[in-house]
């Protein structure tokens, strides 16, 4: 580890004069210092996901919150600012209190009451009808307080020369919005999309502590949405030409694939194949087709969003820039799940070690930092873990 | 003994320059430029990061758990090791590690008592707190489940004459349970009782048995079950089993297929040799309280084990596998049996076996 044995606190920049200042106020002038590093390497990780991978075969995967924990403290503790790691400060043990508490507060009645109301309303019913759509609403509702409150427990735990981050806002507010967006995202076929980005990211980060200083966003959806616009067009211009081109090729594409799929559809469900059933199926297929394409366009649009977001926030005198292009973000994204895949999702850890390393990687960060003027939070601390994101499988880290 | 460190207070993000001095008892943490005057026992401390080669080693202390100390001069960090070992200990020797590991066996310990123990002593108790009414739409929907598409049987006077032999039960009991009692047209020689008094007697059983009073026998066992409500507890023994599955995957999606299966679970789980025996005794004295052969059980499993002997074939396989105190039940002991009258009179009886047409 090369790397690691120029961790270079001896290296450092001669000390300030003036004893009032910190002795890396220096440090802080030179634009090269405020760098984000991550140092760790898949080989040292190996050995740590192997053991882990033992020990929840043998505990039945009950070890799996000690597991990701061993895995945190590592990315962690590589994962340098100003040369000097983060820590993570969370254990296990507050993992699998969490998640007992959701087991049992949330999942558990949750589960009950649908299997209730599966058995005893009338499937056809008004009232099942109203108990799914409020169900529905609350299981987002749900993920949306998850993703929230996970990212406080896991700010509260991280630290960074013993000062402790956290989230400062309500997880319901956060959770409500997250709902309402999606639901404006469906109904403008996708057109709320940046606003909604853009919204929650602002909500998010300024309620991101690092001590008592908040994050600033200024990004505005107006940018974003030329973008946007490009997407979508473009994606269904590629799926009309793309059918088009096919159709001049084999003439017979609509007859056997729409015609086919609507004819079928309408079979299996029992009803005439009139010609508006059938144009109708061609419709629902055609923005299937639509929906893939759009896909395929996203991480173009993605690298774009991502540069818009970091550009537009900041902290006390830092600014942020972000160098994700559409190559370097298709990559990580594919060769990630190629790993997930590929190891049965044991090997997650190496493609959150890719993740942390691409956003190291490609932020830069501007400006100066005063640490003086950062102060320790008084944010209390919650006492257990991202129950939530673990019962719904959000725990991306 | 000492040397420079790197000290942040926990208060600010600042990172000072200090001089560590290694005493008897601590560590000596000063700086003149950024005011600092720290001791730290060395029995308070600990570190953040195992010690790693080409690392600052890493140092928090209990009254100022906020505090972070980094030392990279090896001889500062040499010393410590002599001083303070415990803080250099790595894997099993970790704090925590122990600890961490005891929290994991007895979980797993817990969860097994509870399976093994627990599950089997509540499900009982809880059972009689169910009401059997709430329960009828749920044995409904296991029903459905269960025969998966196998018609229900209504053949007009096989209907009534299988209503005549349930009711002339139901007569002999003091508090009889509501009961539902439908033959399904499936080949298979069983029956089996579900949540919310369903009985279902499917039609291979009506067609292998040799009278009326085997029929009534098998079907007296059944409501023994229903009476003792051993088709909820071993709902409640599934819905138990579910939830350590999902306990253990941290997967909620487990419960609640464990609840929509529960129907094909029910069959899955037999029942254990005590619930057994407790619906034989049960069925056997409704049988006597109703006036009917109490040897035609043991008469029909012998038969069906003659037909197939060593084969143990697929006759055997349903119903009779599945009932051990009937095959260790081979004696007579019932001297009347032959002067007791037929629990249905044969017109009723051939229309019982011709209800699925």
């Amino acid at each position: 580890m090369a790397l690691l044995s120029s961790d270079g606190l001896q290296s450092r920049p001669a000390r300030a004069n003036n004893p009032i200042m910190s002795d890396d106020f220096v440090q802080s002038l030179g634009p090269a210092a405020l760098k984000l590093e991550q140092r760790g390497s898949a080989g040292e990780l190996a050995p740590i996901v192997l053991l882990n991978t033992l020990l929840n075969i043998i505990t039945l995967s009950i070890y799996r919150f000690w597991g990701k924990t061993r895995i945190r403290q590592y990315l962690w503790r590589h994962s340098h600012f100003m040369g000097e790691p983060f820590e993570y400060t969370g254990t296990g043990g507050e993992l699998f209190k969490g998640f007992l508490a959701v087991f049992f507060l949330v999942l558990l009645p949750l589960g009950v009451i649908s299997n209730l109301a599966s058995a005893y309303l009338d499937p056809d019913g008004f009232a099942f009808t109203a108990f799914s759509a409020v169900s529905y609403i609350v299981i987002f509702l749900l993920i949306g307080m998850a993703l929230y409150r996970a990212r406080r427990y896991r700010l509260s735990r991280t630290s960074w020369r013993g000062i402790r981050g956290s989230m400062a806002g309500s997880s319901l507010q956060y959770a409500i919005r997250y709902v309402v967006f999606w639901a404006l995202t469906y109904l403008s076929l996708g057109w709320a999309y940046p606003w909604m980005r853009i919204s929650l990211f602002r909500r998010i980060m300024s309620e991101t502590n690092f001590g008592d200083r908040a994050f600033r966003v200024t990004a505005a959806a107006g940018p974003l949405y030329r973008k946007f616009a490009a997407c979508w067009f473009g994606s269904f211009l590629t799926v009309a030409a793309g059918l088009a081109v096919l159709m001049v090729l084999e003439p017979s594409v609509y007859h056997d694939f729409f015609e086919g799929f609507g004819r079928g559809f309408a079979r299996s469900s029992d009803i005439q194949a009139t010609p508006a059933i059938l144009l109708l199926s061609a419709g629902v297929l055609f923005a299937v087709l639509w929906f893939f394409s759009l896909l395929l366009w996203l991480p173009w649009y993605k690298a774009q969003e991502f540069r818009h977001l970091a550009s537009g926030t900041s902290f006390m005198t830092m600014t942020f820039k972000m160098d994700a292009t559409v190559l370097n973000l298709a990559g990580l994204v594919c060769i990630n799940g190629l790993i997930v895949l590929l190891t049965l999702g044991f090997g997650q850890p190496f493609a959150q070690l890719r993740t942390f390393r691409y956003v190291c990687n490609q932020l830069t960060i501007i400006g100066e930092l005063n640490v003086d003027w950062v102060q320790q939070t008084s944010a209390a601390q919650p006492t257990m873990g991202e129950g939530l994101a673990d019962a719904f499988d959000l725990g991306a880290v | 003994m000492g040397g420079e460190g790197h000290f942040s207070d926990g208060k600010t993000a600042a990172r000072h320059q200090v001089d560590v001095l290694l005493d008897a008892t601590g560590l000596r943490i000063t700086s003149d430029a950024a005011e600092i005057t720290k001791h730290w026992p060395y029995s308070a401390m600990r570190a953040i990061d195992p010690p790693r080669e080409g690392t600052p080693f890493r140092l928090t202390s209990q009254a100022d758990p906020d505090a972070r100390l980094a030392l990279s001069d090896p001889g500062v960090v040499r010393e410590l090791r002599q001083r303070a070992p415990q803080l250099f200990q790595t894997g099993l020797g970790r704090p925590n590690v122990r600890r961490n590991a005891g929290i994991i066996i007895l979980v797993l310990l817990a969860l097994g008592l509870f399976l093994w123990q627990g599950l089997p002593r509540i499900s009982a108790p809880l059972a009689r707190l169910i009401p059997m009414e709430w329960e009828y739409d749920l044995g409904l929907k296991f029903r459905g489940r269960l025969l998966s598409g196998a018609g229900i049987c209504t053949g007009e006077p096989g209907t009534a004459a299988l209503s005549r032999l349930t009711n002339r039960l139901i007569a002999a009991m003091e508090a009889p349970p509501p009961l539902t009692v439908v033959v399904a047209d499936r080949d298979m020689v069983n029956a089996f009782a579900l949540p919310g008094g369903h009985i279902v007697v499917l039609r291979g059983l009506l067609e292998k048995a040799g009278g009326p009073d085997e029929v009534a026998a098998v079907l007296a066992h059944e409501i023994g079950h229903v009476s003792e409500r051993h088709p909820t507890q071993m709902a409640i023994r599934v819905l138990g089993i579910g939830m350590i599955a999902d306990l253990l995957t941290g997967d909620g999606s487990t419960i609640v297929e464990a609840i929509s299966e529960l129907g094909g679970a029910l069959l899955l789980l037999s029942y254990s040799r005590d619930m057994e025996h407790q619906a034989d005794a049960a069925g056997r004295a409704l049988l006597r309280q109703a006036e009917l052969s109490t040897d035609a059980m043991a008469n029909f499993f012998n038969r069906m084990r003659k037909a197939a002997p060593a084969a143990s074939g697929n006759s055997l396989a349903g119903y009779f596998s599945s009932h051990p105190p009937l095959a260790a039940r081979i004696a007579s002991e019932d001297e009347t049996a032959a002067r007791r009258p037929a629990a249905l009179d044969a017109s009723s009886w051939r229309a019982l076996r011709k209800i699925c047409g």
